[in-house]
């Protein structure tokens, strides 16, 4: 206990630090600019708590369990078997590794709205060839560890890897784009890049790739072992990519000639219709209306509106003739619908029990893989197998508090505050509460500016509390023997989102188009990554693979589907994760560039390291 | 099995940036160097301008490379490494070489040849220094820029950081070793004999090394060395680093009198006196150095432990051989300071274990300070505020 009990407290505050910002960040904005109090708060309290000491196991599991397991095999494997006989084995992880993230699952549910006439090769993707898909993006990432682990072998530069696949990316997603059909499985074949790489895969693959380096490596190189990450976030898109234009071209999606499956036009419409119900003007109720068809008075505190009809000038009157009519109560205040302090359709024993079944599918399969190929394949004994039993127990734990934790707690929250946000710049039905706000900051420039800022806070802060990428910083950190510190590569990237959320929130609010701003992005990526040292394209581009974690996303989609549904011509909150990915890797960049200038002023021999 | 001694050995360490070493260890692996172990480490900076707080600066990375190198060799090799390496140049890097009382090699490890005929050095252009002291600090990572920062108000280059793995009462507490975070960070620097007792002290201070946990410092002596290690950032170049400077005005005036001495406001602080050039009781503590390989450790250090070291350090390095007869691979150098009657009682038990491959060697350490619980009467202490200070 003596020696438990601060070990404990040093732990928990450690993920307290990480997640305090976002947490008091959003209660702050929904309390003091929004000015509307929090539904559920005994519920996302309790949520919050349970995400602190779920990251709390989850990261020393990390530590003591995968992160060991995967350096072991990646530094036996170099020794004890040939290149060929290397790279199946890094393909049959690349394949583990998009079983174990839930993100095929992921994909599917943010793909359960899409209506089969509108988008009919998305929705083929989606349904009828399902299994092809996850084949595909598993293929993807089987490739990317494979190429990953090729490269350490030879001493490739990460630069020319990375830079002929994003023009050829550039290039296959313009030529989607400007296919009407296409055009719409762009978002998922971007996002399914982004979430093949969750808090699991990517320690272990890192893990692996550092061991593999300290055998193999070339020592001079401090970025050793990293560079699989960001393969393995854009292999996947390229395998969609194809996917999606091979159904193109064969014609046998949903409604083409060649089609297998049956037509069933009218199906998701009612869920549609859910979706947009979600921020109607309380209003009259059925006796009233009986009331005013008896009386034909108008009801107090209604305001009249006239839409349609011909507006004529007849003598010195206007006339409005065949205009339609429509009563509006007036709301004077708003409400909670309800004084619950738990949500009563949240059931906490299901809740747990899908984030356990999550956390196991996510751990145990791929360990259990490594585990048996060191055991049996390679014959090699683990250093310390109690040690990374414990770490795997507490990976698995971590995990399934963690999943609660953000399913009770942080989801709530953020999607309270995304279908908020809106307030501020349009007339909106705060969640969970009757009447109607707002615009609280004008509808121009002011009411966007604050949702605009209100993004960059949100990436911010989010980010900084990404199990992921705390397990980058503190492997970049280590490995650099301290010279990078974890901060610096944190802050860089939590910036880097702030900056693309917003960026995206911008896209959303005044609606422009998406390619005007990932296109100019890519190009001045392309241009950063050229003459950027190899060091920092790999902590940067790796980095921004990491990102786009199980905290960010739920945040950032609840976010963008909030503005997205009150800004007239947006659907869909789809191009901020893009974004998101885009700015890190350009702040890291920048900043690598000022580091490089500094470290060739105090270089005696002036040389860059490229 | 056989067990092969040497005597007359010393250690030389050679410090470079990271990016330059591959080629510089290249250098030195095809001019005659049999075999080189690199380990990574960071330097230290300090700002000396309020905006460049703002600036993400990083510490420069950098690279140590040991060559085991028998006594007569050492002067030719030091040459030789130091003209690979470029260490006249600004900010380039140190080198300096410590004695090692016996060499003690099992198996399948490196051996520098006795029969080649060592060159005596050809060009003096580098003027080694003989009047300087190694001291090494392990502390926790939290307190390492304290103890940097100590340092070089006082004058030393920016120290240079290494990772280190601490085994001890962490291997003791079975599965409760979750606990503690094997990590720590050595931060070791060249000083001037007549500087390093001041040095020792302020270090000590800073790291709080009289508490329990903290870790230790202690000194050790240095045969040759030179230093030319950056330690200010600055945006442009220059052709000198700051020390080298002071050393070349030292030079001129004949004395170092000219000075600023009372940067060390703080020598009375802990009531370390901070005199100079005390006598130390030099025999009484040693370095015993066991290398194996990397995935041999566990077993070593338990065995260690087993035999009674308070606990250890273990540094992982890379093994460069420059022929083929040996593998290129990860070796593990555990590292305990102890009494020297321990180390040597230590060294015979690692030989007669025999683990294989192995190298064994033991080095004088000069000064030690670090927390210890108990008083032990066997030997006489000076303790301010818990902290035993080794004197006389």
């Amino acid at each position: 206990m003596v020696v438990l009990l601060p070990y404990l407290r040093e732990k928990l505050l450690e993920q307290v630090g990480s997640i305090w910002f976002i947490v008091v960040y959003l209660l702050l904005f929904q309390i003091i600019v929004l000015q509307l109090p929090v539904i559920f708060a005994s519920m996302i309290a309790t949520g919050i708590a349970v995400v602190a000491i779920g990251l709390m196991f989850f990261m020393e599991g990390l530590r003591l369990g995968l992160m060991p397991l995967g350096e072991a095999i990646g530094t036996v494997l170099p020794r004890r078997s040939r290149l060929p006989m290397i790279l199946v084995f890094a393909f049959l992880v690349g394949i583990g590794a998009t079983l174990a993230e839930p993100a095929i699952a992921v994909l599917k549910a943010a793909g359960s709205g899409v209506v089969p006439a509108e988008a009919p090769l998305l929705y083929s993707l989606l349904n009828d060839f399902a299994g092809q898909l996850v084949a595909s993006v598993g293929i993807g990432v089987g490739l990317a560890v494979a190429l990953g682990v090729t490269r350490f072998f030879y001493g490739w530069s990460l630069k020319w890897l990375i830079l002929p696949v994003v023009i050829a990316l550039s290039a296959l997603t313009l030529w989607t784009y400007s296919n009407a059909v296409l055009e719409p499985i762009i978002g998922l074949a971007w996002d399914s890049g982004a979430v093949t790489t969750g808090p699991v895969t990517v320690p272990l693959v890192l893990a692996l790739g550092i061991g593999v380096c300290r055998i193999v490596g070339r020592g001079d190189m401090s970025a050793a072992g990293f560079g699989i990450v960001t393969l393995a976030s854009l292999f996947p898109i390229m395998a969609v990519l194809l996917l999606g234009n091979l159904h193109y071209a064969l014609d046998d999606y949903y409604g083409a000639p060649n089609y297998r499956g049956e037509l069933h036009p009218q199906a998701p419409q009612a869920e549609a219709v859910e979706h947009s119900s979600a921020t109607p003007a309380a209003g009259f109720s059925a006796e009233e209306l009986a009331l005013y068809r008896q009386s034909g008075e108008v009801p107090p505190d209604t305001d009249i509106r006239y839409s349609g009809g011909d507006v004529r000038l007849a003598g010195a009157n206007i006339i409005h003739e065949n205009a339609r009519i429509t009563l509006v109560k007036r709301q004077h205040s708003v409400a909670p619908a309800s004084d619950a302090d738990w949500d009563p359709k949240n059931d906490i024993i299901a809740s747990l029990e899908s984030a356990a079944l999550a956390a196991l599918q996510a751990v145990i399969p791929l360990c259990l893989f490594l585990f048996l190929t060191l055991r049996f394949f390679l014959r090699e004994r683990l250093e310390d197998p109690m040690l990374i039993s414990i770490g795997l127990v507490f990976a698995v734990l971590g995990m399934a508090l963690f999943g609660l934790g953000i399913s009770i707690g942080l989801t709530p929250l953020g999607s309270q505050l995304g279908s908020n946000v809106p307030s501020a710049f349009a007339t909106v039905q705060p969640w969970g509460m009757q009447g109607v706000q707002g615009p609280l900051y004008g509808e121009g420039l002011g009411g966007s500016l604050v949702a605009i800022l209100f993004g960059f806070f949100l990436g911010y802060g989010a980010t900084l509390a990404e199990p992921a990428l705390n397990a980058l910083g503190d492997t970049v950190q280590k490995i650099t023997v301290g010279a990078f510190r974890k901060t610096l590569l944190m802050q860089c990237v939590a910036i880097g989102v702030a900056l693309g959320i917003a960026a995206g929130v911008c896209k959303i609010a005044f609606n422009i188009p998406l390619v005007y701003l990932l296109m100019p992005s890519y190009l001045l990526l392309c241009v950063l990554t050229w003459i950027s040292s190899e060091e920092f394209v790999n902590f940067g581009w790796d980095s921004a693979g990491v990102t786009t974690g199980p905290i960010t996303v739920p945040l950032v989609l609840a976010m963008g589907l909030g503005i997205g549904s009150n800004v007239p011509g947006v659907t869909d909150g789809f191009g901020i994760l893009a974004l998101a990915s885009v700015g890190p890797i350009i702040t890291v960049l920048t900043v690598g560039l000022i580091v490089e200038r500094a470290r060739q002023a105090d270089d005696p021999a002036a040389e860059s390291n490229s | 099995m056989t067990i092969t001694t040497r005597h007359n050995m010393s250690v030389v360490h050679l410090i470079v940036r990271r990016h330059r070493s591959r080629q510089i260890l290249e250098n030195l692996l095809a001019d005659g160097v049999p075999f080189a172990m690199t380990s990574n480490a960071r330097g230290t900076l300090i700002r000396d301008r309020w905006y460049h707080n703002l600036l993400p600066i990083i510490s420069p990375e950098l690279t140590q490379i040991q060559l085991l190198v028998p006594d007569p060799a050492v002067d030719s090799v030091m040459e030789r490494a130091a003209r690979h390496a470029g260490l006249h140049r600004s900010g380039a890097g140190s080198i300096h070489s410590q004695p090692v009382d016996d060499l003690h090699v099992i198996g399948d490890m490196p051996l520098w040849p006795l029969s080649a005929a060592e060159n005596p050095a050809e060009d003096a252009s580098l003027d080694l220094q003989e009047n300087l002291t190694a001291i090494y600090f392990i502390s926790q990572g939290e307190r390492t820029d304290a103890i940097c920062r100590a340092a070089m108000r006082l004058g030393s280059h920016g120290p240079i950081v290494q990772y280190t793995e601490g085994h001890g009462l962490r291997d003791r507490l079975g599965w409760l070793r979750i606990t503690s975070k094997p990590i720590k960070e050595v931060v070791s620097l060249l000083v001037e004999n007549v500087d390093a007792d001041q040095i020792f002290e302020v270090m000590a201070v800073a790291g709080q090394v009289e508490q329990a946990a903290r870790g230790l410092i202690y000194r050790m002596p240095v045969s040759k060395g030179f230093v030319n290690i950056d330690s200010v950032y600055s945006e442009t170049r220059h052709a000198a680093t700051l020390p080298q400077i002071i050393r070349a005005i030292d030079d001129l005036k004949g004395n170092k009198a000219w000075r600023e001495r009372d940067a060390f406001t703080g020598r009375t602080r802990a009531g370390l006196t901070g005199r100079a050039e005390r006598p130390t009781n030099t025999q009484a503590w040693s370095l015993l150095s066991v290398v194996v390989n990397r995935d041999m450790t566990r077993q070593v250090s338990l065995d260690l432990l087993e035999r009674g070291i308070p606990g250890a350090s273990i540094d992982f390095l890379q093994l460069h051989p420059a022929s083929d007869d040996l593998q290129h691979r990860e070796l593990a150098h555990i590292r305990c300071v102890v009494e020297t009657p321990l180390a040597v009682d230590l060294e015979q038990g690692m030989l007669e274990a025999a683990h294989e491959p192995m190298m064994v060697y033991r080095q004088v350490v000069s000064r030690l300070v670090t927390y210890t619980a108990g008083e032990s009467p066997a030997r006489k202490r000076k303790v301010y505020r818990g902290v035993a200070v080794n004197t006389d």
